[in-house]
This record gives structure tokens, sequence and C-alpha cells, in this order.
């Protein structure tokens, strides 16, 4: 049963990669789709089983041992996997389904059914690893599978500078998982989950020493794996992939971009909490990273007009709030977010998605508008959607984000959770207006705008995409249902009624400010934008991250790139070697005269050269 | 156990074939090309086989060497024809005859002119390198050693283009130079203990301070083969002017033969020095693996990209080697063996692309997945497994040494790291121009898709690298007992504590 859950995505994949090549076969799409649903039953067995707190680990295969560190590769199934593994599977076969309507037209369908096929599998792998090391190789997998499929249009020049962004982006994540990795092994002598928790009080008073200067390990191994949790769950400073990321075709977004890869990283912080909790350090700093988050990626949302890069935001900024509470080590209202949230994200995406395939690609919401009399069912469903996402009572996301807001609460005596708190405070009634602004805008607002004779004229060739309404349809219903089937995963703790009572409020009110500045006084929002012209200018340019990593990474660390390969790769060493038999004095006078030549690359090669004298020095004198 | 002296035919076949290349007729015909290319690959296969089977029967878990052969070559200076395999050495051999095949099949397209030639000196080349790997006599070690520089110079001087003689004799003497101080510590050594026997030299214990010269001289010829920074600049160039074939066999084993000297001759027999220099040599690791990654950024020449890249890998083997743990050594065991695959597989591709649109590069080159979709998808599994990704070998290699080198000196091992990030900017962006932009004023390859040929050897280098890096456990089970020991040895040694700057930040946790 293990088994059938996490190959039957591969072997499906791989048969959609090879029926048509090999076999000759068109349907393997299909293939796939039944191998994800017979994945998908068992996720729900296996489930169930485990629904009683019993864990356990099949052992499939040793991976390697080398000297005393030994690695297996393992299915390892307790509460957290299980949640994991139905979110994962019934998200991807829903996904699965809806792209037989969605790619039908697309030349290269079968490359992207073997693509998300697989990611089910590196995601599968990922939330049933045991140790460390399976866990990055989900991690990576599920990094690249995203790459390829953000890619997958690579006509578009647009797809394809946000596939290498994303990867790069999120290398800088694995350097830090990497070493929190090294780090682990080489303080606990295993990368086993077990060992390293048991190891845990022993490994208190360890320092590490980087030459000279000692660090508590604990609190390195902390940051390391919060930085690679950072890339992949989109924390600012690292999240400038994801809005980027939605290049890729809309049920991806669901599926990759807001549903699954991108909670990885609150996974990983759920799984070592352990680790976690003994790097106080680090605890408030991961609080603060996500509420920030939280708040930042809502305003930006704000002043979005890309239908999915406003949903991007929003994810995350969810993924912020599951972050604080991971902070706060409130994993059972992590987790329980991170389920809803899968629901009613990837809800809202694949509603935006029958929006833009309705109208035959657009995406700009100022060229939409009534779109509900066309779209009965996904305006229902994006709806539900949005209000469970406000924090409306009787749908899933209040209840999780009152818990959140509730743990954090609790543990506001330390000043990090105070902070946090006020900004998700904050960020709520954001939250409900942007999300009830795209859609008053789309489904109400003025009608008879460009997209409604485009409609007219395009809309009927995709006008019944069955499967894809009866996959919304069944998303809509796990969404009601998630709330109630999350509680039974994650009790919920007793909870000031403050917060219940806050959490509505705000939200009401951002519902409230939305339905006046789009329905009834339209001309608000613009109004607003022009007496704050800063703050508007802030939003819309998502906070300058991008243009400022632009200038000073991208291309300052390009063109200081190009001067270093220059310099340190100078020929001296050459002209050494090669000269040495001839009449070296000439040339070394020749030389020293041009010492002074006045190109920067040169002094830069002097530096570079005196600095490693100086650090081989230091090593052989010690 | 067959009592046939298996090592000596394994050099011995190429050679064979190679007599048997010349005995064709070559003039100019292509049918004659053809002939004397069938020969000469079906003689390298055959060798390819026989370095299979040894691996096969290659007992583990036995410490020592094995299939060993001794002859009597000069007994009044003590040198004799002694062959034999570790398990490390075991690897070596069997990544040298793997990939003479492969560099042939890289010619077949691309080699028009003196086919028979070119044959042949790649079959002279496998003998030597696969000589080089089993000798057991220093003497023996160092005449393989140097004779592998013969076949190479003619290769890349042969074919005609600007700068190829240039490169070629770059080539030549930065390797002469290293050679010379090697020749030198190889000569006192012998003098000093009586003998060049490599396994009875193990036994002997020279003085700390003579070991400090000794290990200076042959560094100095290792690093210059690897290439080490600052050392390194003869390779770029060669590997721009060098026919596919040459470039391959450069980065996938002539390379290796630097690390393979550190594991064969410092570790073993200058155990005290190694520990004195380690840290030395891990920071030069360090540099040289920043240093290639950050060049390799700005460059436009493919097969410049992909010089800098196995430079760094190779960075890397150094770190893994002087880092002393069992973890660290295995590791760079296994990325020698997957990474020399890998690499000359790339340089493999990046002359089919030559072949096709006659230029390396890269601002020339765009949209290729339209024609090339099966050139498209190898080429992004290799970059996978350059780049490392987690399910490759090559994976585990980086892994284990940065596991290791974390040990002794972890800032380094943060900075060396960084390739982690480095690294797929430049593969990915590489791949990223070549592949997929579109603008005007580039060409677009009009050309076929790989042939069946490359595409059959690719795939099972790739099928290898997945292999052993999801289920490893035969690799380890080879190197284990060889490696434990040799780093017992070199920790066990008793002046290394009096030496050794190593200690205290080794005493670190456990």
């Amino acid at each position: 049963m293990e088994a059938l859950l996490v190959f039957a995505p591969l072997v499906g994949g791989a048969l959609a990669f090879l029926s048509r090549p090999v076999f000759g076969f068109r349907h393997g799409s299909l293939l796939s789709v039944i191998a994800l649903c017979c994945s998908a039953v068992a996720a729900v067995i296996l489930a169930n089983d485990c629904l009683t707190g019993t864990s356990h680990t099949t052992v499939l295969a040793e991976w390697f041992r080398s000297g005393d560190l030994k690695v297996a590769w393992s299915i390892r199934i307790d509460q957290t996997a299980a949640i994991m593994i139905v979110v994962v599977t019934v998200i991807s076969a829903l996904v699965h389904i809806y792209s037989l309507d969605y790619m039908h037209d697309d030349s290269r369908r079968d490359v992207y059914f073997g693509n998300i096929s697989v990611f089910t599998f590196f995601m599968l792998s990922l939330v049933t690893a045991d140790n460390l090391l399976q866990l990055y190789f989900g991690w990576e997998g599920v990094g690249l599978s995203s790459y390829l499929l953000i890619n997958h249009w690579y006509n578009r020049n647009s797809a394809n500078l946000a596939a290498i962004k994303s990867m790069i982006v999120n290398r800088e994540g694995d350097y830090g998982f990497c070493f929190g990795i090294i780090a682990v092994a080489f303080v606990f002598g295993s990368l086993d989950f077990d060992t390293i928790f048991a190891g845990i009080p022993a490994a208190r008073g360890v320092m590490l020493d980087f030459a000279g200067i000692k660090i508590p390990a604990l609190t390195l191994i902390g940051i390391w794996m919060f930085i690679g949790a950072m890339a992949k769950s989109a924390q600012i400073g690292l999240h400038i992939w994801l809005p980027d990321a939605m290049e890729a075709p809309t049920p991806v977004s669901a599926l990759i971009h807001a549903a699954t890869m991108v909670t990885a990283g609150v996974f990983m912080l759920v799984r070592l909490a352990p680790l976690f909790q003994a790097a106080p350090l680090v605890l408030d700093f991961v609080t603060i990273i996500g509420a920030v988050t939280a708040f930042v990626a809502a305003t930006t949302a704000l002043a979005q007009y890309d239908i999915k890069r406003i949903i991007a935001y929003s994810t995350m900024s969810q993924l912020g709030f599951m972050v604080a509470a991971c902070g706060v080590l409130a994993t059972d209202a992590a987790m329980f977010h991170l389920i809803t949230h899968a629901f009613f994200k990837a809800l809202l995406f694949l509603g935006a998605g029958v929006v833009i395939h309705a109208l035959s690609g657009e995406q700009d919401i100022r060229r939409m508008g009534g779109l509900a009399r066309t779209l009965p069912v996904t305006v229902l469903a994006m709806a539900i959607g949005s209000l469970a996402l406000s924090g409306i009572p009787g749908f899933s996301g209040f209840l999780s984000k009152e818990a959140i807001l509730g743990a954090i609460y609790a543990a506001s005596d330390r000043p990090s959770a105070a902070i946090a708190f006020s900004l998700l405070v904050l960020t709520v009634p954001l939250t409900a207006f942007y999300s009830w602004r795209l859609m008053f805008v789309v489904f109400f607002g003025q009608s008879g705008r460009a997209s409604h004779g485009h409609d007219q004229d395009h809309g009927h060739s995709h006008g019944t995409a069955w499967l894809m309404l009866a996959t919304v349809v069944l998303l809509m219903g796990a969404t009601l249902i998630s709330g109630v089937a999350g509680r039974l995963f994650a009790p919920a703790a007793e909870l000031p009624e403050m917060i219940g009572f806050l959490v509505i409020g705000l939200a009401a009110a951002g519902i409230v400010a939305a339905l006046i500045c789009y329905i009834f006084v339209p001309e608000l929002p613009g109004r607003i934008a022009r007496a704050l012209p800063v703050l508007y200018r802030l939003f819309n340019e998502k906070w300058c991250f991008d243009s400022v990593y632009d200038r000073y990474f991208v291309k300052g660390a390009g063109g200081m790139i190009k001067e270093l390969a220059y310099s340190v790769n100078g020929s001296w060493i050459e002209n050494l070697i090669r000269n040495q038999v001839s009449v070296s004095v000439w040339n070394f006078a020749r030389r020293s005269v041009s010492i002074q030549t006045g190109f920067i690359y040169h002094y830069a090669a002097g530096m570079i050269t005196g600095i490693a004298v100086i650090i081989l020095w230091a090593y052989l004198t010690q | 156990m067959l009592e046939l002296p298996v090592l000596t035919i394994l050099i011995i076949t190429p050679l064979l074939g190679a007599l048997a290349t010349i005995m064709v007729r070559d003039q100019g015909d292509a049918r004659q090309q053809d002939i004397a290319y069938r020969i000469a690959f079906s003689f390298a296969l055959l060798t390819s086989a026989l370095s299979l089977l040894t691996l096969y029967f290659f007992e583990h878990g036995k410490v020592g060497f094995q299939f060993e052969e001794r002859a009597s070559w000069i007994p009044q200076l003590g040198i004799s024809w002694h062959l034999g395999i570790d398990g490390i050495s075991v690897w070596l051999v069997a990544l040298a005859s793997l990939l003479v095949p492969l560099a042939m099949i890289a010619g077949r397209e691309s080699v028009r002119v003196r086919v028979r030639e070119h044959v042949v000196a790649l079959l002279v080349l496998q003998s030597v390198l696969i000589g080089t790997f089993c000798a057991l006599d220093m003497i023996l070690f160092f005449v393989f050693y140097e004779a592998a520089l013969i076949p190479l110079f003619l290769l890349i001087g042969s074919q005609r283009g600007e700068g190829r003689s240039q490169a070629a004799f770059n080539f030549v003497l930065f390797n002469m130079v290293g050679s010379v101080c090697l020749l030198v510590a190889i000569l006192v050594i012998g003098w000093q203990g009586g003998t060049f026997d490599i396994p009875v030299l193990m036994t002997h214990k020279l003085s700390p301070q003579m070991q400090m010269w000794l290990w200076v001289a042959m560094f100095v010829s290792f690093a210059v083969k690897m290439p080490m920074w600052p050392v390194h600049t003869w390779l770029p160039e060669v590997h721009v002017h060098a026919p596919t074939a040459v470039s391959m066999l450069i980065a996938g084993v002539h390379m290796k033969l630097g690390t393979y000297g550190f594991l064969r001759l410092l570790l073993p027999l200058l155990p005290d020095a190694c520990h004195y220099f380690a840290p030395l040599v891990i920071t030069l690791g360090a540099i040289t693996v920043m240093q290639s990654s950050i060049v390799a950024v700005s460059q436009d020449h493919i097969k410049r990209v992909l010089a800098y890249a196995t430079m760094a890998h190779m960075g890397f083997t150094a770190i893994g080697v002087f880092s002393l743990t069992v973890q660290s050594i295995e590791g760079t065991v296994l990325m020698i063996f997957v990474q020399g695959m890998v690499s000359a597989c790339l340089f493999m591709c990046a002359g089919s692309l030559y072949d096709r649109i006659q230029t390396y590069e890269m601002s020339r080159i765009s949209g290729l997945i339209s024609t090339m979709p099966k050139f498209a998808f190898v080429f992004l599994m290799l970059v996978l497994g350059a780049v490392g990704l987690p399910g490759t070998a090559t994976f585990l290699g980086e892994l284990l040494i940065m596991i290791g080198a974390f040990h002794s000196l972890p800032l380094i091992t943060v900075l060396a790291g960084s390739v982690i990030v480095i690294g797929p900017v430049y593969f990915f962006s590489s791949y990223h121009r070549i592949l997929f932009t579109s603008s005007t004023g580039r060409e677009v390859a009009s050309g076929a898709d790989l042939p069946q040929n490359q595409l059959i050897a690719i795939g099972c280098v790739l099928a290898l690298m997945v292999w052993l890096g999801v289920h490893p456990a035969g690799f380890f089970s080879t190197t284990d007992a060889t490696v434990t020991q040799l780093v017992a040895t070199v920790h066990l040694s008793d002046d290394a504590h009096a030496l050794s700057i190593v200690g205290p930040a080794m005493g670190g946790v456990k």
C-alpha cells in the first residue's frame, strides 16, 4: 500500500512521457490520471489507519552507508505525513482531471502530464521521508518539476526567465538547507529524525568553530534550515520567484505554487519543530519573517492587476501566517491552516483558470467584469474560496486563522510574537479586501469591457469544459468540509473569544470596504491611489524587491563577476612557466612597469592574490 | 580465482587493437576509414568489458591489492612490473576503459581526416591510462603517467586550427614542469627506501622533515594535472582547441590522475606531511572551486564553461581527499567516477553541437529545442548531474565530501559550497541560451538531432549516474575496506599529532 502510494505517480508519469514516442499510444495522460487516482485512494486508506495516532515506518532499501553514516529510503506515515499525503494526492488527482480539459489543445500535453505526475512522486517522497536526506531529495525534485512546468510554454521569453529565476532562488535556499544537513550529520552523526531528536539535549552545548568565531550548533542549523524553508515557501527576501512562477499553466499554479510545493517549507518547519524548539533565537526570527511576509504580500496584492499574481501574493501572505505559527511552535495550527489553505487556494486558482480559459488567456482584471452571468458555477466556487480566505465564520479559513492568531497571542510575552500578532491582525482586513476586490471586479463590476466581446467571439469553443467544472465543484465541497475534517487532525486549543470576534470584525470590514470601493463608489480606489502616490507605487512595484535585486545582484554582481573573472584568471603563472627558460629578466622589468596599468581588474587580481597569500600564511603558521 | 594476469591483459588488449588498426590501409577512403574505426571500436569495447569483469570479480571487503602480478624488470634498481588494484583504483580502471569507446563515438561524426591515426592514439591512451591506475611501482607509474601526454599531445596538435599548436605546447609544458618535480620526489623516495615498490614503501617511514619537501614536489605535479588554482591556466585553452574526443578524455579521466596521485602516493607514503598540509590544500581547493565557478558564469564559449565546471569539481575532490575522513574520500572516488562520465558526455554534446552549427559561442546559438528535442533532454539530464541534484551520484559525492570537510574547516567548506548556487547559474543560463532564447541575428541549428549511437552512450551514462545516486551500496562496499584502511594509516601516523594543526579542530565534538 505504501509503495503504491508513492510509486504509482512515478509510474504514471513515466507512462505519460513514454506512451506516445515508444508505444504510439495517444492517451498517456489518461494513464497518469488513473495512476494518480490509485495513489489518492491508497493515501486515504493509509491516513485512515493513522487517525488513531499510530505511526509506522516502512524501510524500502538502503540508500548508502559510508563510514558511520547510514541513510535509508523509507516511507514514514505518522499524523503529519498522513495529512500531507491526503492533501497532496487528492489535489493532485483533481488537478490532473482538470488539466485533461485545460491542456486539451496543448501540443506538449504528454510532457505536461508526465511532469505533474513526477512532481507528485517527489512531493510524496518528501512528506513521507524518515530522514533529512530523503526530505532533501524530494525537496530538490519538486523544485526541478516546478522549474520544468514554469518553462512549459518555452516559446515565451517571460516563461524562460521565470523558470531560471525560480531555479536559482530556490538553489539559494537549498544552499542553506544543504549545510543544515551537513551540520546535522556533523553534530548528531545521523540524519534520521528520531536519532536527531533524541540527540538534541546532548547537542545543546555544542559550538561550531568558524575560524575562531564560535556559534552554537543548534542555532546555526536552525538558521540554515530556515533559509531553505524561506526559499521554498516564498518568505520575504527569497520570495521573488513565486509571482513570476505564475507563467506556468494555471492548474500547475494551483497544485505546485499554492497547495503543495510551497507548503513544503512549512512542512519542514513542522517536521523539525523539536530542533527549532532548542534554538529560541531562530524561533524569533521565524516568527518575525512569517508575519512580515504576510503583511508585505497582502499590501502588494492590493495593487496588482493580474488575476494570477493577486492569488499568488495571497498565497505568499497565507504562507506567512503558517510560518509565523511555526515560529511560536503552534505546529497544529500551522498544519490546520496548511490543509484548509491548500483546498481553498486550489479552488481559487482552478476557478481563475476557468475564467482565463473562458477569456482565451486574458489575465488582466481591468479587462474583465460582469462575468457572474456567464460563469455562474465559477462565481459561486470562487465566492466560497474567497470567504474561506477572508476568514468568515462557517468557512474553513476562519477556524485555522483563528487558531494561528490565538496561538501567537498566547505566546505574545515574547516581543517577536507581539510584533507578529499586530502585523497579522493588520493583514486580516487587507486579505478580505484584496480577495473581494478581485471578486467584485472580475465577476460583478461594470460589464461590457473589452473582454466581453472577446468572450462571445471565442468563448464558445471553451464553453463546455465539464471536467473543469466538475473538479471545481468537488474542490468546493472539499473546501467546505476541510474545516471540519481538519479539526479532527488538529484539535484546537482553548482560544480567547476576543480572537474570534477580532477576525470576524476585521474580515467583514475588509469585505465591506471592497464592496464600497468596487461596487458603490468605483472612482474611490483611483482617488486613494492618487492621494497616496508613494504608497501606491510601493505596493504596485511589489516593495521594489525585484528592481533592487536586479540592480545590485544581477547587474551589480554580474558586472563584478566579469571583472573578477578577468582578474583571478590572470596569466601570471602561465607567464612564469612559459618564460622560465627564456630570458625572464626583461619580461620582469616590463611587467613591473605594467603593474600600474590603471585597469581595475589588475588591482583586483593583486588584491585577491594578496588575500590568498595571507590565508595560506595564516594556516601555515598557526 | 582465475590465475590469469588480468591487468596485463587489460593493458595489452588496446595495444593489440592499435596494431590491428594500423594494419588497415588508409588512403582517405571512406570505407577503409570505416573499417579502421570499427576494429578500433571493438577493441575499445572489449577492453571495457574486461574492466567490467574485473570489477565484477573484485572481492568486496578485502583490504589490500587484488589481481596482483609482479615481474622483474630492472632488478638492479629495484624496479619491477608490479600491478594490482584496490577498491579505489578498480573504479578508475573502469572509468578509463569505459570513456575511450565513448570518445570514439563522439569522434565518429566529426573526425574526417586521419581517422586511423585518431583511433590508434585513443587506443594507446586507453592502454596507458589503465596502466597508470594499475601500477604499483613508482617508476612504472611515472612512465605511464608521462606516456599519457604523448597521444594527447598528438591528438590536440594533429587537427588543423588556429592556436592548436600553442595550446598543445602549453599543455605539455605545464605538465612537464610538474613531472620534473614528481620524478625528483620519486627518485628520492626510492633511494631512501631502497625500492620503488609502493606496497613495500607504505611500511617504510620517512622523516617528517623529508616528507615536507617530497610532499611539495609531488603536490605541484598533481595540482597541475587536476588542475588547481593557480596552475590551471593551460586548461581552458586546451579544451577550446582540442577535438571533442580529447576534451572528453582530459575532463573525464586525465584530470583525475591528479586526485589519484594524492590517493595513491601522497596519503600512504607521506602521511605526516599530508596532515600538516591538509588545511592548505583544502583552502586551495575551495579557491579553485569558487574561482572556476565565478569565471564560468561569464563565459560565452560552451567548452570554456564546461572546462571551468570540471575544474570546480576537481577542486571538490582535492577538498575531499585532504579532509582525511572515510566519508569524504569515498565521496571523492564516487565523484571522480561519475563526474568523469558526466563531464565527458557534456563535452560530447558540445562537440555534436559544433558539428551541426560550426560554433561554440553561445551568443550565436539559440532556439535549438525546436530542432533537437532529444539533445535538449539528454543535455538537461547531464546538467542535472553536473549541478548535483539529489538522486544523482554527483550529489552524493559532493555531500559526502562536504560532510567530511566540515569536520576540519567549516568556514572553508561553506565558502566552497557556494557552488550549489553558482553551479546552476552558469549551467542553466547556458542551457537556456542555447535552447530557448530566440532573438534575431542568432543561428538556429538546422541539422539533425543527436545520432543514435551517442544517445545510447549517453543513456547508459545517465542510467549509471542515477543508479549510483539512488542505490550505491555496491559502490561503497568495494571502496569501504580500502578507504577505511587508508584513513587509518594516515591517522595512526606517530608524528601526526606533533605536526598536526588539524588536531584541535577535529576534536570538535566526538
